[in-house]
């Protein structure tokens, strides 16, 4: 009972090309004619809903080849390239028809993957390499690294701030399950005892900090803290990457096997990924803006946080490798297998990380 | 209803509810502002208005899966029913697996729902699993609680199996099936979230996990507040549209319901009969569940089949999964206890003073409604993240239908015997000793029983969301690694642990009610007569509202 998205979404995009900078005039365009196409869809409250919406839009263009990306979390601005690249027609281009499935804290990534339901899903580096432990098996490969510097943090409140690892003895920090094997990495690397510190479980809530019943929570420096913030908690934040630990986030993961069954969907793919993740990480409040009128049912994307949550992503794309190959480049493959093995995860291969999609992807778009 | 008796029957509810407010008004604006746990209702309300849009481009997303999952997982109910009522052999199987369904942790069934469904109907799977198990039970019991004596006519005059289910029994079910209908609407809507917790890109889920992850407690409350307000619509829609269709049927048979869904029940057949069935139910569920694999193309790397399961618990890596059992069985073990003693002193409490009765009883009902995962920071922030935690979170998701099944067996003593009673000038005390207790015993056991399964769905939820340990912990963290077959392990040791503790009981319950010699449910001659004294006095010994509720807190569990 979806609407069809329509093609108006689209209208008023650059046509393609290395033209990655709108004027403002372009962009309010763009942003005018996107609204104008959902209106005529009927798409308001549920644009962007994904499933059957991509099933209908493909038999109106059946010209294009149908992939299925998996995001790890609900609409977010976490996920400011694809939505970049969805609306912008980056992959229609390259005749690609991508849907975009939402995640959720329940959401099984890798299950998703091996299913064959999505071609690609997004996880962290340790996900993924205990995905391959759990399937005894190169199972999985990541093929592109968005977040090249590590967006967890811990998040403490002012009246009682943990600016340094040191001041993390003797307290007590929630932790998310899925977090527990980062976490613990990062006390080995910055040498604190796992003893001295005691690990609360959380959900995805920051309610613990808040109520005092923790010192810190372990969270994205780009989300919680920047909420926490807006909703007039003070707070310090102490950013994991500036104390050496080095781990890629939100890294592109497929199998093993779709590395040659599926190389141009995977080539295609990657290239409208790359394009806008460039889009982004240039004009993240632009971002913002185009999104949110398709993300109206998401408080997230439409809360006043959104903005500076994007900058800080906006922040996390770029290192020296980026600079030197491109975005989503994965260039310190030693590094994050350090930082793994701090965790307990060893004998993870080098070659969990491939750029051989990422160098064709670029080709494509000289 | 003339003004007087709207506040009668209100009165108390209204000032009990004003006060409660007035407590969280105190709590969230001075005592515990800022903490992030309780929001004052007068910025739930304000920020209701403000997000307005927002709810307005949430609210039809969830109503919609929830809707689809009720109206599915409800026929199928009554659809199984009327075959186990009809085909004596089927009864066991279904009811093991109505149970097998109820006590799957919602967690396992995620990443399946997710590679074999697409768009929300995970959701409304969930919400299909959530509400089969009461439903049936329900409908069961009233198909079998048909006035003998149209059963003998119907007999006489020919009528086969199929016609008396359609003719007699249907007729009789339908209180049944309407309390099915309207004590699951909770269940369904949070079913529908919690299929949003598996990926969406909007509904009521959706906008929890961003207010929840971006420390806006007044949306947190409002979600809960428009969550519990659609569940109150609900069920109150439910029941008026049942009292219309069905206005003369008398409500459900306490005794019933206590030997409605025992596993153990003696029903004439022999043990070795018995025996058989059960085994084969047991062998019918893990072929379904070993052909599901291959017959739904499920992939072997998430979808692991009972052999999978059974050499990982065997293995050496088993003793992680079985060494948390302990952990686990002591969790939920306190929460029942608590849960139940609770249930049953407000039970008593409440058919005593039925004024409090009146007063409390819709509160609780609100308070068994609202999402788990919205109180448990005020649980441990009260009692610390400990084993007292886990108890209190398993004990509030089992107390509420206990409770009702309480207030309703005690109720169930017929006018006559009450008058007769008062004629011998005895107190009140006397007549809840002797008379009502007794009569009551059979419902509260079966309560007891039926709230097992929610005591380890409870424990489990604490475990994962409080203390950071035992098989709720486990099935989280083999979740986030992938590690799927530990997650199955896990998965399957925690339902038989529930199936096991729900047939313990039922074994118990049969020697404690042999002991007191309340065994099995008054001749069908007995009931008949008070169902016709009753409609002769124009005497109602239950109002509508309180026929019984099977579990209307246990979906908090899963």
């Amino acid at each position: 009972m979806h609407p069809t998205k329509d093609d108006g979404h689209n209208s008023g995009g650059p046509e393609r090309s290395g033209e990655l900078r709108l004027t403002r005039r372009e962009f309010s365009k763009l942003a005018l004619g996107g609204v104008a196409g959902s209106i005529a869809a009927g798409a308001f409250a549920t644009a962007g809903a994904t499933g059957t919406a991509g099933a209908s839009t493909a038999t109106v263009r059946k010209s294009l080849q149908s992939v299925t990306l998996q995001t790890s979390w609900v609409p977010n601005p976490e996920f400011g390239s694809l939505y970049v690249a969805e609306k912008k027609g980056y992959w229609t281009k390259n005749g690609l028809q991508v849907t975009l499935l939402p995640g959720g804290p329940n959401v099984a990534l890798s299950a998703v993957v091996a299913s064959g339901k999505a071609l690609v899903a997004m996880d962290s580096v340790t996900a993924v390499a205990e995905a391959n432990l759990s399937a005894h098996s190169q199972k999985f490969r990541i093929i592109g690294a968005e977040f090249q510097i590590s967006p967890y943090a811990i998040v403490s409140l002012a009246s009682k701030p943990l600016r340094k690892p040191a001041d993390l003895k003797g307290t007590k920090i929630g932790v998310a399950a899925g977090d527990v094997t980062s976490f613990k990495a990062f006390l080995k690397i910055t040498h604190v005892p796992e003893s001295s510190v005691t690990i609360v479980p959380i959900s995805f809530t920051t309610t613990p900090l808040t109520s005092g019943q923790v010192d810190g929570l372990v969270v994205f420096f780009t989300t919680q803290s920047v909420s926490l913030q807006v909703a007039g908690h003070k707070t310090v934040t102490m950013i994991w990457a500036d104390f050496n630990f080095n781990q890629y986030q939100h890294c592109y993961f497929t199998l093993t096997s779709s590395l040659q069954d599926k190389k141009k969907e995977l080539v295609d793919l990657m290239a409208g990924v790359v394009e806008g993740a460039e889009f982004y990480s240039k004009n993240p409040a632009a971002t913002i803006s185009l999104v949110q009128s398709y993300y109206k049912s998401s408080g997230v994307i439409t809360s006043k946080g959104a903005e500076l949550a994007a900058r800080k992503y906006a922040e996390i794309m770029v290192s020296h490798t980026t600079d030197l190959h491109g975005l989503l480049w994965m260039g310190e493959a030693h590094q994050n297998l350090e930082t793994m093995a701090a965790a307990g995860i060893t004998g993870v291969p080098a070659s969990i990380f491939t750029n051989r999609i990422l160098e064709a992807a670029y080709k494509l778009l000289k | 209803m003339s003004v007087r008796r709207v506040v009668r029957r209100w009165g108390g509810t209204a000032g009990l509810a004003l006060l409660i407010l007035l407590v969280l008004q105190v709590l969230g604006e001075w005592v515990l502002a800022g903490k992030g746990i309780i929001a004052a209702p007068t910025h739930v309300i304000e920020a209701l208005w403000d997000d307005r849009a927002l709810y307005g481009a949430n609210v039809p997303t969830t109503l919609e899966t929830a809707a689809k999952g009720w109206a599915v997982g409800n026929a199928a109910a009554i659809v199984v029913a009327g075959i186990a009522q009809s085909v004596a052999w089927t009864e066991r199987p279904a009811l093991l697996l109505g149970l097998t369904v109820f006590s799957i942790p919602g967690v396992a069934l995620a990443p399946v729902l997710e590679v074999t469904l697409s768009g929300n109907a995970p959701g409304s799977v969930l919400a299909g699993f959530f509400v089969f198990f009461p439903t049936l039970i329900l409908t069961l019991l009233g198909l079998r609680q048909a006035d003998p004596g149209a059963l003998l006519v119907a007999r006489a005059y020919g009528a086969g199996r199929w016609r008396t289910l359609t003719k007699v029994r249907a007729r009789a079910a339908l209180p049944g099936i309407v309390t099915g209908l309207s004590m699951t609407v909770p269940a369904a809507l949070v079913g529908a979230i919690l299929g949003e917790f598996i990926g969406a890109s909007s509904g009521l889920g959706v906008m929890l996990i961003d207010a929840m992850y971006g420390a806006q407690v007044d949306l947190v409350w409002g979600v809960a507040a428009v969550t519990t307000a659609l569940a109150l619509a609900g069920y109150y829609i439910v029941r008026y549209v049942g009292r219309l269709l069905n206005p003369w049927s008398p409500p459900l048979d306490a005794s019933a319901t206590a030997s409605a869904l025992d596993l153990t029940r003696r029903d004439g057949r022999s043990r070795l009969v018995r025996i058989i069935e059960t085994l084969a139910s047991i062998g019918l569920i893990l072929l379904v569940w070993w052909a599901a694999i291959p017959v739904f193309h499920l992939s072997d790397y998430v979808v692991k089949n009972p052999g999978d399961v059974v050499n990982y618990l065997v293995g050496s890596s088993g003793s992680a999964v079985l060494s948390q059992i302990g952990i686990t069985l002591a969790d939920a073990g306190l929460g029942f206890c608590v849960g139940i003693a609770v249930g049953w002193v407000l039970g008593v409490l409440f058919v005593v003073s039925p004024a409090t009765g009146r007063a409390v009883l819709p509160i609780a009902f609100v308070v068994s409604s609202i999402p788990a995962i919205v109180f448990v920071p005020i649980v441990t922030l009260l009692l610390g993240r400990g084993s007292l935690s886990a108890g209190a979170i398993a004990a509030i998701v089992t107390f509420f239908p206990v409770l009702v099944n309480t207030m309703f067996g005690l109720r169930s003593a017929s006018g006559d015997t009450l008058l007769f009673f008062r004629a011998h000038n005895a107190s009140l005390w006397q007549t809840l000793w002797r008379l009502r207790l007794p009569i009551g015993m059979p419902a509260m056991l079966a309560a007891a029983r039926i709230s097992a399964p929610l005591a380890v769905l409870g424990a489990t939820l604490a475990e994962w969301l409080a203390t950071g340990r035992g098989l709720g912990y486990l099935i989280v963290t083999a979740f986030v690694n992938s590690n799927y077959t530990q997650m199955w392990a896990a998965a399957v040791v925690l339902t038989i642990l529930s199936i096991v503790f729900y047939s313990v009981l039922s074994v118990v319950e049969q020697v404690v009610l042999r002991r007191l010699g309340v065994a099995g449910a008054p001749s069908s001659g007995q009931r008949a007569w008070h169902t016709v004294l009753a409609r002769i006095g124009g005497r109602r010994e239950r109002a509508p509202e309180e026929t019984p509720q099977l579990g209307n807190a246990w979906f908090e569990a899963h």
